[in-house]
Formats: structure tokens, sequence, C-alpha cells
């Protein structure tokens, strides 16, 4: 068999670890011989490396059929009953899995079996709209269920919570923050040298290797700025989301390595 | 001038603020970047997950009946969402939409058959 294969090192949680990851392994491979927290360190890594001129092209073949199945998914969504359950079933088999994926990345603190459900709503949603004409078929499907499942997950998420304010409340006050403080000084540098999202990324990523409790604080820190919340309803609202309990001394200790963590990816920029 | 520990403080908020803004999701579209990364080949998913998907079928459409109490009963905040209630009229389509719909179709159709003979 030809098999493809990158050795990938990283190192986590001080464990240098060195694992083998190829295109051709499946799944079932992966979980056999490495933890979740390994795999999806190496899937990440698969997806985001650009120097492999034979992932590229299995990733441009993916494109096209991508582009075919969302047109030959949207005639039939114009078609009769029966043709629009095809093109859902048509969609389902293709996206299921990709939203899957997405919404375990976006939505740590949910549940398995809430996630399942917004990706089965997510289909549900695009049939109906098929059937009442509000579905716009003018524009890509794809788009659209990831689009669908988001707000999905957002809405189930406050529906959890009854603390999470508006995006707008969030967004306005975050540069209040940042007057007249050194972090605030290196980021604008960062937006300056065009820097901020290569920051934003990484850390991105490394919140998506975290596990457990780490995990869901880093989900509430997401929905609230410092003075929003004090330690105590971090664990409270942790509770509400997920069902753990956690003490205020890990609330502080997670925060003081996320705190950590995103200053030292900020002033790796300038040395 | 500020004492130490309240610049720390002011610090560590200024971070804590940072992240929030980096990391919250918000209700704007997702963007086609942003969808790349999960349609490439080899998606893993953690064996919970897999088994939630895999309890609930692989036909959404043996829902749909179902989700009439699923999607009404938890109530949705966005307007996207609560677009999808509108019901089709009981009558059917106008004529007019109904021709607009068969156009729609055919001209998707179209543009289907000259991407696959590749012109």
């Amino acid at each position: 068999m030809s098999v493809a294969l990158i050795r990938y090192s990283y190192k986590s949680q001080n464990r240098n670890k060195d694992i083998l990851v190829g295109l051709l392994f499946t799944c079932e491979y992966m979980d056999a011989m490495f933890p979740q927290a390994d795999r999806s360190a190496a899937m990440t890594f698969l997806r985001d490396k650009e120097d492999y001129p034979w992932l590229n092209r299995a990733m441009q073949t993916t494109a096209f059929e991508d582009d075919d199945l969302d047109l030959q998914a949207r005639i039939g969504l114009l078609g009769t009953s029966k043709e629009k359950e095809e093109a859902v079933q048509l969609l389902f088999k293709r996206f299921a899995r990709p939203l899957m994926s997405y919404m375990a990345d976006t939505f740590a603190d949910l549940t398995p079996d809430e996630r399942a459900s917004a990706v089965h709503d997510v289909f549900i949603a695009i049939y109906r709209m098929a059937e009442n004409g509000t579905l716009d078929t003018d524009k890509p499907i794809t788009g659209l269920l990831f689009t669908i499942i988001k707000r999905r997950g957002i809405d189930i998420r406050r529906k959890n919570s009854r603390r999470i304010r508006t995006d707008v409340e969030l967004t306005d006050e975050v540069g209040d923050y940042l007057v007249g403080t050194e972090t605030g000084r290196d980021w604008s540098l960062a937006v300056t040298l065009g820097k901020a999202n290569e920051v934003s990324e990484a850390f991105r990523q490394f919140v998506l290797t975290l596990k457990g409790q780490q995990r869901r604080i880093a989900s509430v820190m997401a929905d609230f700025l410092p003075d929003w919340l004090s330690d105590q309803e971090i664990a409270e609202e942790v509770f509400s989301r997920t069902g753990q309990r956690i003490t205020t001394m890990e609330v502080k200790g997670a925060k003081n390595a996320l705190l950590a963590k995103f200053r030292a990816l900020l002033k790796r920029q300038f040395s | 001038m500020t004492a130490p520990n309240q610049s720390k403080d002011r610090e560590d908020k200024a971070v804590a603020a940072l992240i929030s803004a980096i990391l919250h999701v918000g209700e704007g579209d997702v963007s086609e970047d942003e969808i790349r990364k999960y349609l490439k080949s080899g998606i893993c998913l953690s064996s919970e997950d897999e088994a939630a998907l895999q309890r609930l079928g692989s036909n959404p459409m043996e829902l749909v009946s179902k989700s009439e109490t699923s999607l009404s009963g938890q109530p949705t905040e966005t307007e996207f969402l609560a677009a999808l209630h509108r019901k089709k009229p009981a009558g059917g389509f106008s004529p007019k939409t109904e021709e607009e719909i068969r156009k729609k179709r055919e001209e998707l159709l179209a543009k289907l058959r000259k991407k696959k003979s590749g012109h």
C-alpha cells in the first residue's frame, strides 16, 4: 500500500510526542493508535500544511467534487418532495461529519448529543426552507449549512446559559480594556505589522488542544469580558452549561494558564 | 502613580479581553476560509461524537415529523431560524412562483451539465 507519511512532532503538557500521520490512514487506525488530543493535533497539523503537493491535489479534487455536489443538491431542492429528500440525503452524507467536527471545535461546551442533534436540525432546516420557498438557490448550500449550525450552536449555548449578553456589548467594550496598557500597545503593533491574525489563529489552535476544565473555562471566557463574571460565577456558568462542577481555584488556574499562553504568543511576534 | 498590583490587574484584564474577542463565536456567517479546513479529507471525530451521530441514524428526513416538536420546542433567538417555522401556503405556491422555481431549476441543471461536459 502506498502511504504518504509525515512525521509529526509536537510538545504537549511536557510530553514530547512523535507520531506518524498519513491521509491513507483511516480514522479507525488513528482511534486505535492515538488518544483524542494527539489525533486532533495531528489532523490540525495536516489540515494547515500547505507544503505537500499530494495533499493540495487531494484537497482541490474534493473542492471540485463539492461544487458539483452543491449544485446537484440545489437542483434537487427545487424539485419534488422526493427529490428534495434525496438532495438532503446527499448533503447529509457529505457534510454530517464535517459539521460535527466544526461543532466539536466551536462548541466544546455542548454535549455530543446536543452537537449531533444540531447537525440533524441543519438538514431538516434546509428541507424546510426548500419546502417553504425561503432557500436561496443562487448561493451555494455549503456555506449556509455551516452558518445555520453555528447559529443553532449559539442558540443551544444561550439556552444553557442565562448570562450571555449580546455580541455588540462584547465587541464594543473590548477596546476599553486595552487603552493605556502594554498589552494594548503590543496588540496595536501586531495589527500594524499584520501579525494579529497569526496570533489569534495560533491561540485558537492552542485552545483546540485543551481538554476538560480548561477547555470549558475558555469557552465561558469567550462570552464574557473580564469584569462581567467573577471566578465563582465562571464556575457556576461552567456548571450551568455542562453540569460539571469546578472550584474557583481551578478557574483561577485555568485562566492564568490561558493568559500566560496568549502573552507568550503575542510576545513571540516581536522576538 | 499606578500601584504594581493595580497595573498587573489591568494588564491581565486586557489580555483576558483580547482572549474573549478572539474566541467569541459571533452570529455572523461562517466564512469560506473557516469552512475549508472541515471539507478536507480525513475528518476524525471523537468516539463520543461519532457515537452521538450514529445514535441519530443516517437519515435526517426520518426526524422531520418528530422535529415539529424538536425545533418548535426549543425557542431560538435568531430571526434566521425563526424563519424556518414559516409554512408553505396550504394550496401550494402561486403559478408564477412555481414557474420561477421551474426556471431556476432548469438554469441550475444547465450549469451542472456544462460543468460536467468540461466547458
